[in-house]
């Protein structure tokens, strides 16, 4: 009976016009917008490695140099985005695709992506991730709206239920129409995905896959959520037209304003500071545990006297090695230190922002879905937090291993006169960058999951018609 | 006439759902300018917050008994600030996303001036609010709302024919009815623009007067719009999904489809090339020979070449020169990189006519200014910043100016001056040229239609 009904209703929107102009638009504006993001995204890695590679390259190069030249030379790393950001870009284009690592410093990525018009902007970038989140539950419900409200208000819900069709038979076959037409669209363009990926990737590494097939899962529920959202606000309506004020109020509000007033509101509530304060901030606090170049720092007259005392020597000039290096590594040590707190306080900011919109997940699908999508995509800006991390690891490696060529190769005296030789460059390690496992990129989104499993739930539930049932006993409402 | 709008207007005050949709909107309305006035409060607040740092940071300088201006310059970084107009509390447009109070020091510029502002990028993903979002994207649902099924409904209940015996020609009803809605339309988006306006400080001045006809144009548009798809004479569900589907174009896939193209043209690569170019040519100066490179930037800038010349031993002047080397090194790439910002901003606004939206969006952040011109011009008072505090140092380095502690509260400062920006005339244009193809396109039949008595539904 099921399929029955599921056939009927697929059948009727064969013959409809609706069908006909929107899912092909559908179809083919993901298709488009994923190929062109895809192949934006080939042409931005290859520049990417090409930068890094002349980075390396100029890096080996160098003459011989003093240490400390070299530590503001400096190096560059390229990021490279998320495989899957061809499918959802997440948070990609407003991070830098480039961080310059350098001494005594820790700049941010340089050179976003989107510098330009916001107004483009306004729903996101174009990925085929929006248009399945945003557009593609607007298909189905001007598909869908009338899915049973029609039937009421013609009359053939009567006959239907007289023939002895259970509830929760129309139910399922009405919703498993809607999650074939959705599987219609998901299909295509995964199909397409999987083949862009290989091909961009020469050879297609198991772990891509794995997070393209949970993308696939995970907007297979978003849209059959969206399914038995229309169909429970079709048959708790009276007439089509209401189906549809209703259905197009909940899409508006879900998707377009809840999360943009959420997002206002945790601005508000839990402001962060902007880069020229946060810069200030450290600078003021690395001042405050020791100014390296102040010589009459309380810090480094501690650190002086250590120093002094563990060779056993009573002047700087006696020490068997290069004092001038020495205090480098230790101001390094201290401006590391320093960073990472403040880096860190910036990080629980934004985590309390993103735990105040999490606390909406339950009420709201598409707030779990963005966060999912992105996450699995490798493309949220805890996956872009991850690389930082990891670039300014690798600049406080080999600062701190050109401070202790200055320590140990150069003298104390004339210093600045004296340099190293160009060997040594090549000794250094050029950086390499893993991205995280799914597992790094799952972790903390249990919530997110459980709100989820929540909405499978209640739909299970609803589409077993306990919920009308129960309904028909408080209210005795016929069909 | 006025009997009829009147009736009109009652019906619509006794319809529950459009009420509560009007107070949804108006406290949206209120709810995204508190936002807005918010996050611009604390932009100014922050801003004092980092000039009165750097007055502290002053005062230590000068408090020491001797200054030696090359440690000063480069220690002492210099505040700059696009201050905001009051606009940019209800027209965001590019702002959040620009860097607009970058520190400068005397170091080469275009190592100073790429860097991004801090964001919480994941709220990027799910959208940002502020007043234009407001009456660009939700104000025309709300339009559509109100007036896209005026004349089905009448049909539907039977309504219509009773309605039009009385009146002289259904033309008339109906454009009565558009215009009540659009008056109420109008009259709250007025009423609450004028308390906006008090709240926000914004000047009573041209700007403001035109950002709020723009606004009316705007609506007429999508009543324009709506009287097409009335003049179809579709059933009340078919007319609401042509509206949405319209919207959708407007607000969502045409935008992002723009976005896309206009992507393509911006190469950050181009950036890319000023830094790494920068670095290399700064670094390797310290492996060249030192005079040759130096008399290379006397010739570049002969206004210095009066100096005295190197000795054996490092010199200020010879570190700042090269510094600025550096920067007439990358000045090419520099310009490439500026180029190709520029032609998002000119490809932008080339083809924003396909979209009222975008339309909407550029003139208001042109208003605003908060859009592309209006940070290029920050950017270019950056440069001749710059070069004011050149010529503040200068001077110490490559004539053994006297500088005393004192001297350090005569170090220039940055006050940004707004650009004086046209008023965007032609987004009138092009909303004027929306309303008139709209209205063309309404098939004559159905106006001949309309405009006799009609003959009993």
């Amino acid at each position: 009976m099921k399929a029955r009904i599921c056939l009927h209703e697929l059948r009727m929107h064969w013959r409809s016009k609706a069908f006909w102009f929107l899912f092909p638009l559908a179809w083919l504006l993901t298709l488009l917008i994923m190929l062109a993001s895809w192949s934006e995204l080939r042409d931005f890695q290859s520049s990417q490695v090409r930068w890094q590679q002349l980075n390396n390259q100029l890096w080996e190069d160098q003459p011989d140099r003093h240490p400390h030249r070299v530590a503001h030379y400096g190096s560059l790393v390229f990021r490279n985005p998320s495989l899957l950001s061809f499918i959802d870009p997440g948070v990609d284009h407003a991070t830098g695709s480039a961080i310059f690592l350098e001494a005594h410093r820790q700049n941010s990525a340089s050179f976003t992506r989107s510098t330009q018009s916001q107004a483009f902007l306004r729903f996101g970038s174009l990925s085929a991730a929006t248009i399945i989140l945003i557009l593609w539950p607007l298909v189905l419900i001007v598909l869908g709206f009338g899915t049973v409200s029609q039937e009421r208000e013609s009359g053939t819900l009567k006959i239907l239920e007289s023939l002895g069709v259970r509830l929760s038979d129309l139910f399922i076959g009405k919703a498993l129409a809607y999650l074939v037409l959705s599987l219609g669209l998901l299909l295509s363009v995964f199909l397409v995905g999987a083949i862009s990926l290989g091909s961009l990737q020469g050879s297609v590494s198991s772990h891509e896959m794995i997070r393209l097939l949970l993308l696939f899962g995970l907007y297979l529920i978003y849209c059959g959520l969206w399914s038995v959202a229309i169909l429970a606000v079709s048959w708790f309506t009276q007439t089509p037209r209401q189906s549809l004020m209703l259905l197009l109020a909940l899409w508006l509000g879900l998707v377009v304003i809840l999360p943009r007033f959420l997002t206002a509101t945790v601005e508000s509530i839990h402001p962060y500071p902007n880069r020229t304060a946060f810069d200030i901030l450290i600078e003021q606090d690395i001042v405050r545990q020791g100014d390296s170049h102040d010589p009459n720092d309380p810090h480094f007259d501690e650190f002086k006297r250590k120093t002094l005392e563990k060779y056993g020597v009573e002047k700087v000039e006696d020490l068997p090695v290069n004092w001038n290096g020495l205090v480098m590594a230790e101001g390094e040590r201290l401006g590391g230190e320093v960073f990472n707190e403040h880096y860190k306080n910036l990080q629980d900011i934004f985590t309390r922002q993103k735990s105040l919109i999490a606390f909406f997940q339950p009420l709201n699908p598409y707030l779990a879905m963005r966060e999912l999508s992105a996450r699995i995509a490798g493309s949220n800006a805890a996956h872009f937090n991850h690389f930082e991390q990891a670039a300014e690891a690798y600049r406080y490696r080999i600062i701190q291993e050109l401070n202790a060529l200055h320590t140990e190769q150069i003298h104390l005296k004339d210093d600045r006169t004296q340099k190293v030789r160009r060997d040594e460059w090549k000794r250094f390690e050029a950086f390499s960058y893993e991205s995280p496992s799914l597992d790094w990129s799952l972790q903390g989104s249990l919530a997110s999951f459980i709100s989820l499993a929540l909405w499978i739930l209640l739909s299970i539930i609803f589409l077993n018609g306990l919920v009308i049932r129960w309904w028909r006993n408080v209210t005795n409402h016929g069909l | 006439m006025l009997r009829i709008m009147g009736y009109e207007l009652k019906m619509l005050w006794r319809n529950n759902a459009v009420r509560t949709v009007l107070f949804g909107y108006i406290a949206a309305f209120i709810m995204t300018v508190w936002v807005g006035r918010d996050y611009l409060e604390r932009e100014l607040a922050s801003q004092r917050w980092i000039e009165k740092q750097h007055q502290a940071e002053v005062q230590k300088w000068e408090k020491k008994e001797n200054i030696d201006p090359g440690y000063l310059a480069y220690y002492l970084f210099m505040p700059t600030f696009q201050d905001p107009s009051p606009w940019s509390a209800l027209f965001s447009g590019n702002r959040k996303a620009e860097y607009n109070n970058l520190r400068v020091r005397l170091l080469a510029l275009h190592g100073q001036v790429y860097a991004s502002d801090i964001q919480n990028t994941e709220n990027n993903l799910l959208g940002s609010l502020d007043l234009g979002f407001l009456l660009i994207y939700i104000l025309p649902l709300i339009i559509g709302f109100l007036s896209v099924n005026i004349l089905a409904d009448e049909i539907q209940t039977g309504r219509w024919s009773i309605l039009s015996s009385q009146a002289l020609s259904e033309s008339h009803l109906l454009l009565s009815k558009l215009f009540v809605r659009f008056i109420l339309v109008s009259l709250i988006n007025i009423a609450l623009w004028c308390v906006v306006t008090l709240w926000a400080d914004i000047p009573w001045d041209k700007h403001w007067a035109f950002a709020l006809a723009l606004l009316q144009i705007y609506q007429g548009l999508w009543f324009a719009l709506i009287g097409l798809i009335i003049s179809w004479r579709g059933r009340p569900i078919s007319n609401s999904l042509a509206f949405v589907c319209v919207w959708s174009l407007a607000a969502i896939i045409i935008p992002g489809a723009l976005h896309l193209h206009t992507f393509s043209s911006y190469r950050s690569t181009d950036g890319l090339e000023v830094m790494i170019q920068q670095r290399q040519a700064m670094n390797d100066s310290w492996d060249k020979d030192r005079d040759t490179e130096f008399r290379r930037f006397l010739e570049a800038h002969p206004e210095w070449s009066a100096t005295q010349p190197l000795g054996p031993s490092f010199h200020w002047k010879w570190y700042y020169s090269m510094q600025q080397l550096s920067d007439i090194v990358v000045q090419d790439a520099a310009k490439r990189y500026e180029g190709s910002r520029i032609e998002v901003a000119r490809l932008t606004r080339s083809l924003a006519w396909l979209s009222p939206a975008l339309v909407l969006e550029l003139a208001w952040s042109q208003i605003s200014q908060t859009d592309l011109e209006s940070q290029m011009a920050y950017f270019r008072q950056l440069v001749n910043f710059h070069e004011a505090l050149r010529n503040f140092y200068y001077p110490k380095f490559f004539f053994d100016a006297p500088m005393q502690p004192e001297h350090v509260k005569e170090l220039p400062r940055f006050v940004y001056s707004s650009p004086e920006s046209p008023l965007p005339w032609w987004a009138v244009w092009v909303l004027l040229a929306g309303i008139l193809v709209f209205l063309m396109a309404i098939p004559l039949k159905s106006v001949v239609r309309f405009q006799k008595k009609p003959d009993g539904l």
